[in-house]
């Protein structure tokens, strides 16, 4: 079923834009997590980031991964059954074209980062797991701050 | 002016709500949708039935916690109608599609 609406202006179409992205701001900004939860699982992703590159045999920031990783986990689990009980279920596997860009390249770009914070360091630049968990960390909490349930919401342009 | 990929189905402003609710997740409960859209229980089924004779939304009763819980979500047709909708109107507006 795909009938053609008689005529739409530009004006309608403008409002039914703005319509789209108010809507969606709305559900975002009323259901979105606390921002506690947002710093802590930033928090968790750095730590394993730079654990990851500051672990070598004699030193023991492994515990920092494996104790990342434990965090990481039960704040997205917690998150994603707070979601749950008030209605939310989150996408988790991409749903669209878009969707499987979207997540293909933050895949990409958090693999480059993990990577990059223990070879650069191997190289001779001691800070590197530093920066990059600092890069990971703050990206990691943007999104989930932007994207809470997965989806990619109607981006307002500026004429519209 | 050109109308190609609009919905009639959709661009009626509560089911284009629902829409672009369901849009942002994979599913959404309906108690959630009728807070969102301020609307009574009657108004949105009338709307929910509409979407889903279309084959754009399903709706799936589970028994959680011991309540039942209706969960709705967007088929791929209706993921896809939604977005040639979106994509039509900013044509129409005069901007670059941002979805594809």
């Amino acid at each position: 079923m795909n009938e053609q609406p008689e005529s739409i202006n530009k004006l309608d179409a403008g409002n039914a834009l703005k319509s789209i992205v108010t809507t969606q701001q709305q559900v975002t900004n009323n259901y979105r997590s606390p921002l506690i939860f947002i710093i802590f699982a930033s928090l968790s992703y750095a730590l394993i980031i730079f654990s990851w590159g500051m672990t070598e045999h004699d030193n023991l920031w492994a515990l920092g991964l494996y104790g990342g990783a434990i965090a990481l986990f039960f704040a997205m689990g917690l998150n994603i059954y707070t979601l749950r009980i008030m209605g939310i279920k989150p996408i988790i596997l991409p749903k669209t074209k878009t969707d499987l860009k979207f997540h293909l390249s933050q895949a990409i770009i958090f693999a480059v980062i993990i990577i990059a914070s223990r070879e650069v360091k191997l190289l001779g630049f001691e800070f590197a797991p530093h920066i990059a968990a600092l890069i990971g960390g703050t990206l990691f909490g943007y999104l989930i701050y932007k994207y809470p349930f997965g989806g990619i919401p109607v981006k307002r342009k500026n004429n519209e | 002016m050109n109308n190609e990929g609009l919905n009639t189905v959709i661009h009626a402003p509560n089911r284009l709500q629902i829409c672009a609710l369901l849009n942002t997740s994979a599913e959404l409960e309906f108690k959630l949708i009728k807070e969102q859209l301020d609307v009574s229980d009657s108004v949105l089924s009338k709307h929910l039935k509409v979407l889903e004779e279309a084959a754009y939304i399903t709706a799936i009763k589970r028994s959680e916690v011991g309540r039942q819980r209706t969960w709705l979500s967007l088929t791929t047709l209706g993921r896809k109608a939604f977005t040639d909708h979106v994509n039509a109107l900013q044509k129409i507006v005069g901007s670059m599609p941002s979805m594809n």
